[in-house]
């Protein structure tokens, strides 16, 4: 329970008028974050900024990865698909080469 | 600690904590629950609208770069004013050097409660230079005590005393804006 002089008191301080802050000042207090947090995030040397990526931006980070793993598939799909030709064509030209004989 | 304080203390470690990660919500969130009462804090201390500013932002980056000393012996505000605090007592001495008043409260007093038999309506003018009056932690722990309504113990947390050496300087500094307030009066009827 608050005593009687802190009643009092409270009264009294509350009368003394605060000069409004300036219209930005939550703003710059944001922006103030904004800086703090970045470079709290701030990368020191290679490895940790590959770490620090996929926090500061998890969105683009996801769809690289996406695109990267899209991309092995079709290559190592290509590469298996060649190879079978390459086997096909050698094979063709071995029993070719056994025929003329 | 009781269930409230707990419960409480994890929402607010959760909010700071999500906004030092880089949540833009959270950190607005913070901002708009302590910027507004540490300014006023800040004013009534300094009594400049620039000052007050200056120190409430670097309070927030202090707040942001060491969000890990949350350790939640006290809520986010008392904590958030204890930093605000700090940065006030420094800015005074800074302004002040050479007459800032080192921690004076050896003297036992035994405190009890003051009779305030004013007039309801003092005028704020008188106030502000009763509270001029205050050595600068005086001050601080008044309008802490008073105006931000936080306990001996919430004090004593934010300006590193033991709770009775609160109470000491609180006593004195309300014996102190009486006698200013009395002294304000009396000139007021001689004119």
């Amino acid at each position: 329970m608050r005593s009687n002089d802190k009643k009092y008191l409270n009264k009294a301080l509350d009368q003394i008028e605060v000069q409004s802050p300036s219209f930005d000042f939550e703003q710059r207090i944001y922006q103030d974050w904004q800086r703090a947090v970045t470079n709290v995030e701030q990368p020191t040397h290679r490895l940790s900024e590959a770490l620090v990526l996929p926090r500061l931006h998890p969105r683009i980070v996801g769809l690289i990865t996406i695109v990267a793993i899209a991309a092995s598939v079709l290559i190592g799909q290509h590469l298996l698909m060649s190879q079978d030709e390459e086997l096909h064509r050698i094979d063709a030209l071995s029993e070719l080469s056994l025929s003329t004989i | 600690m009781s269930l409230f304080s707990t419960k409480q203390y994890r929402i607010e470690q959760a909010l700071l904590k999500s906004a030092v990660a880089g949540n833009s919500q959270a950190s607005k969130e913070v901002i708009r629950l302590l910027s507004s009462p540490a300014y006023s804090l800040a004013w009534k201390m300094l009594g400049k609208k620039e000052d007050a500013e200056d120190v409430v932002q670097e309070a927030f980056i202090r707040l942001w770069k060491g969000a890990d000393r949350f350790s939640g012996k006290s809520g986010l505000s008392t904590y958030f004013y204890t930093i605000v605090s700090h940065l006030c007592l420094d800015r005074i001495k800074s302004i002040n050097k050479g007459f800032f008043e080192e921690f004076d409260e050896f003297d036992y007093y035994p405190t009890q409660e003051i009779n305030w038999n004013h007039a309801e309506g003092i005028e704020p003018g008188s106030i502000k230079r009763a509270m001029n009056s205050l050595s600068a932690k005086q001050r601080m722990a008044m309008l802490m005590w008073a105006y931000q309504d936080m306990t001996a113990e919430q004090i004593g947390h934010a300006l590193e005393m033991n709770k009775n050496s609160v109470d000491q300087l609180l006593y004195r500094a309300k014996l102190k804006l009486k006698a200013e307030l009395e002294k304000g009066e009396f000139h007021a009827i001689e004119r």
